[in-house]
């Protein structure tokens, strides 16, 4: 077995085999630390054509939503729906129907303000006509049934058409505060 | 000289042989271990030939023992069946005169041991457990595949499409979990994407998603045209490094029982293979006329008992049963004992 | 099977038992190393630690039977051309021929010895380890996905969290879908039993159920809920084992059911393709022996030929894992893709054996 080579050929060849190992691996396995930051104010999620049903505890629909858009960022955890119509049928209220041009839901959708032009409607309830608000920035708590503007709004309620500066709608108890230079106007039946 | 010379160079020559052969056999078993894992999506296939290098450092102590074990085993054990060890005797050798050139055969290997199992195999097992779950988090995009279910690194979102037809996915389920809601969402079509900054997008077309906390009616449906939904890319939070891939610095530092059996174990691989070469002396007398190769099944016998009571012994240190103090010293010595022992068995036997 | 066969088959067979002891020592001495880490979990002792090696044994055993057959059958030809007593065979008459069906007899027994092995004593073996390490640890079995096991079966989508060794369902969640695209109903159940074929029972169930055009969410709470499913406790055995690991009969009776839902195959056929032609690589690793013992013309460097023979069965076995892989990868046929390294081989083996017999 003389094959030529130094007696010390077993720890060198291991030497080598380990140490390219080594450097192989360490080369295959440095990658790069993804260098995305989760920037929150990108929305982290955008659906279109969308229609939303909330239930409430009793598994009767709470709130049904649609929007030709919808999109929501994580940071403040804030939804922004576009053309959105959104019908609350929460117990022990009268039904409430509010569209608009847009609007930004906070905190899971128990605060919502629709800015720009808003229309909102009140069902009939046994003691009350149907009321329509139609006006501008308004505020709606659907949980409590409260819907708030400071702008400039026509309300209808049956027969009377109010216009004031800031109004406070309240469901569950039914009523209609108006702010500021309140004008009232009755409309007679026409008869004809 | 001569003596010396061949004797080392025709070890050095099957120690090369047997060491390709263990480690071509170690790389076949992972390579099927490794192969599994990528084929359920719990490891990225680009990641399978980086782990199998992995996987390679972390055997390699043992490797290199058993090597060294099998070369001087299967040399001195070829010197007695071609009747070469009786020409030795005959000029003057005795059985310890092989002690020499064995130990110089052996101790730069026992040397290489040593590093490899004190600071490369623990570099690697961290390196490679780093490597795999960045890996992972970052294959996800094209990991979904046709008619299987597929659960990402976080187990917090799983997949299931129906079939693909031009790179989309019919008939998609995913399941999400965040926090204590699970949502549900089906859809006709689906795919993942990543879009310019990096991060990892779901994209879904007519469907529909429930949303709720399992057992409650308090549920949020959405029925939609398409969506997009942004699944976090950021690097999953990194597992914590388990006591075999702890530097061995950080074991002598700390008091912890079970690392100071890890390092006690570290220390065992170099010191076992110093004492199981010169066992193998003694252990390769073979009766050339006629004799059986008993002697390698002993030889092969001891060699695994002694790991085993390694193992053992580190199981007992962690577990308190032996003092920390002793460690695996009383072990070594006993083999070593037994050693002297065979060789002045074999050394009278010789009469010399 | 002449007295000279019959001696060739004992003196290959210690060999071959010699090599697999050897083997199965280093493959043991492993997965002990792997176990250890374990200890200490839920009670799980040393004790434990080594009945589940055990059990792992023939498992073991069935992956490394055709290296311990082509590194023993290599030993063993090198032994006896050593000794010239293969010459001595030639030339009392044995053609080649005889000589090569006396090997292909011994590659056939021992390739039966791996299809045994393979269909009944690994698979069980395996299950009897895993059962027994779940009750020392008292852990969960789980299955490939941390979130538990999903079986897709008809309009329902079924994830199982975890299951007792003895295969009752710990907790289980049921989607269930109307026509188009909607979820119908969503069962959630504890300690499910399976009662009979086609129907298990889950207790402290919650069903919830979507009505129709959003018109509410009906929730009951059932104690005990009748659940319809074709899922049966052999396949969630099946879920919980590697396609390599599990028998032939299994492997059939869950591609069938995987036909039925739709679902990808290819894994588990290539793994049943790979079960029937496994044996034969004995056969191949016996014939592959031949050429590199035979060849020993009592040279110096026989060691560099046993080496080379080994390194070659290695790279058989090597090359047959890669290939499945990437069958499945790639979805190449599973016929051909298990086939081609074992018939590469065996057409190798017989080139040689046919240059060595010309010169």
């Amino acid at each position: 077995m003389a094959v030529p080579g130094t007696t010390r050929l077993l720890p060198l060849a291991l030497v080598v085999l380990l140490g390219s190992l080594t450097w192989l691996l360490d080369r295959a396995a440095s990658i790069p630390s993804s260098a995305v930051a989760a920037n929150s104010d990108q929305p982290d999620m955008l659906v279109d054509k969308a229609t939303v049903v909330r239930f409430g505890e009793d598994g009767q629909p709470l709130s049904l939503l649609t929007a030709a858009r919808v999109s929501h960022l994580p940071a403040g955890d804030i939804t922004w729906l576009e053309k959105p119509q959104l019908r609350y049928t929460a117990p022990g209220q009268p039904r409430l129907d509010v569209r608009g041009e847009r609007a930004k839901s906070v905190n899971q959708g128990r605060e919502v303000w629709f800015p720009g032009a808003v229309t909102m409607v009140r069902a009939a309830s046994g003691t009350q006509a149907e009321l329509t608000i139609k006006g501008r920035d308004m505020h709606v708590l659907p949980d409590t049934g409260v819907a708030s503007s400071e702008a400039p709004a026509i309300a209808k309620m049956g027969t009377y058409i109010v216009e004031s500066v800031g109004f406070i709608a309240d469901s569950k108890a039914e009523t209609l505060e108006l702010k500021s230079n309140v004008r009232m106007s009755y409309e007679p039946i026409h008869t004809r | 000289m001569l003596f010396r010379k061949s004797l080392i160079q025709e070890m050095s020559w099957v120690a090369l042989g047997t060491f390709f052969v263990l480690l071509m056999l170690i790389m076949t078993t992972q390579i099927v271990r490794l192969l599994g894992q990528a084929a359920i999506g719990a490891l990225a296939s680009s990641a399978v030939w980086a782990m199998m290098g992995f996987a390679a450092v972390r055997y390699l102590p043992i490797l290199l023992s058993l090597m060294l074990f099998f070369s001087i085993l299967a040399v001195l054990t070829r010197l007695w069946k071609d009747h070469e060890m009786v020409i030795w005797f005959v000029s003057g050798r005795s059985i310890m005169s092989f002690i020499r050139p064995i130990l110089e055969f052996t101790i730069p290997v026992v040397i290489l041991i040593a590093l490899l199992s004190m600071v490369l195999s623990p570099w690697a097992l961290e390196k490679g457990q780093e490597y795999k779950e960045k890996s992972l988090s970052r294959q996800e995009v094209t990991q979904v595949a046709p008619g299987v279910f597929r659960e990402s690194p976080a187990a917090d979102r799983v997949y299931f499409v129906e079939n693909f037809t031009g790179g989309n996915g019919n008939n998609v389920f995913v399941q999400l979990r965040r926090d204590e809601k699970l949502t549900v969402i089906l859809a006709e079509k689906g795919g993942l994407y990543l879009d310019s900054d990096g991060s990892r997008w779901l994209w879904l077309a007519k469907g529909r998603s429930y949303e709720g906390l399992p057992g409650t009616a308090a549920y949020e449906t959405l029925e939609f045209e398409n969506a997009r939904l942004r699944i976090e890319a950021g690097d999953p939070p990194r597992s914590s490094t388990s006591t075999r891939a702890t530097s061995t610095m950080a074991l002598w530092n700390s008091a912890l029982p079970e690392h100071k059996a890890e390092l006690a174990w570290r220390l065992a691989i170099p010191v076992s293979a110093l004492i199981l070469s010169l066992a193998a002396i003694p252990l390769a007398f073979f009766n050339p006329r006629g004799g059986r190769a008993s002697n390698l099944l002993v030889a092969v016998f001891a060699y695994f008992f002694y790991y085993n009571c390694i193992n053992i012994a580190q199981a007992w240190l962690s577990d308190g049963k032996i003092s920390l103090m002793l460690g695996m010293w009383p072990l070594h010595a006993a083999a070593l004992l037994i050693t002297l022992g065979l060789f002045a068995w074999r050394s009278k036997l010789r009469g010399s | 099977m002449s007295l000279l066969s019959r001696y060739l088959m004992r003196e290959l067979s210690l060999f071959i038992l010699f090599a697999l002891i050897g083997l199965l020592g280093l493959y043991t001495f492993f997965d002990l190393i792997a176990e250890l880490t374990d200890l200490g979990i839920g009670g799980y002792r040393l004790s434990d630690a080594l009945i589940y090696v055990a059990l792992r044994a023939p498992a073991n055993a069935y992956e490394l039977l055709p290296i311990a057959v082509l590194i023993g059958g290599i030993f063993g030809l090198s032994h006896l051309s050593g000794s010239s007593e293969l010459t001595v065979i030639r030339a009392s008459g044995v053609s080649l021929k005889r000589l090569l069906l006396w090997l292909c007899l011994i590659g056939a027994f021992y390739g039966l010895i791996t299809l045994l092995l393979g269909e009944y004593i690994a698979p069980a073996g395996k299950r009897m380890a895993n059962q027994h390490r779940l009750a020392a640890t008292q852990s969960m079995l789980v299955g490939d996905f941390r979130s538990g096991v999903w079986i897709k079966d008809g309009k329902q989508i079924v994830n199982i969290a975890e299951m007792l060794p003895d295969l009752t369902v710990v907790h289980a969640r049921i989607y269930e879908f109307g026509k188009t695209l909607t979820l119908e109903r969503v069962i959630e159940g504890h300690n499910g039993r399976f009662q009979s074929k086609g129907n298990w029972t889950l207790q402290k169930a919650t069903v919830t159920r979507f009505l129709p055009e959003h018109a509410g969410v009906a929730l009951s709470k059932p104690a005990v809920f009748n659940w319809q499913t074709s899922i049966s406790p052999a396949m969630l055995a099946v879920l919980l084992v590697e396609p390599a690991q599990m028998s032939a009969t299994s492997l059939l009776s869950y591609i069938d059911h995987l036909k039925r839902n739709k679902q990808k195959t290819s894994r588990y056929e290539l793994a049943l393709w790979g079960k029937l032609f496994y044996p034969l690589a004995c056969l191949s690793m016996v014939l592959i022996a031949l050429p590199f013992a035979q060849s020993q013309r009592r040279s110096s460097n026989a060691g560099v030929r046993v080496f080379i023979g080994i390194a070659c069965g290695l790279i058989f076995h090597f090359s047959n894992q890669i290939v499945v892989y990437l069958g499945d990868l790639y979805n190449w046929p599973p016929p051909v893709v298990v086939s081609i390294p074992t018939l590469l081989f065996l057409s190798a083996a017989a080139f040689m054996l046919w240059r060595q017999e010309r010169r």
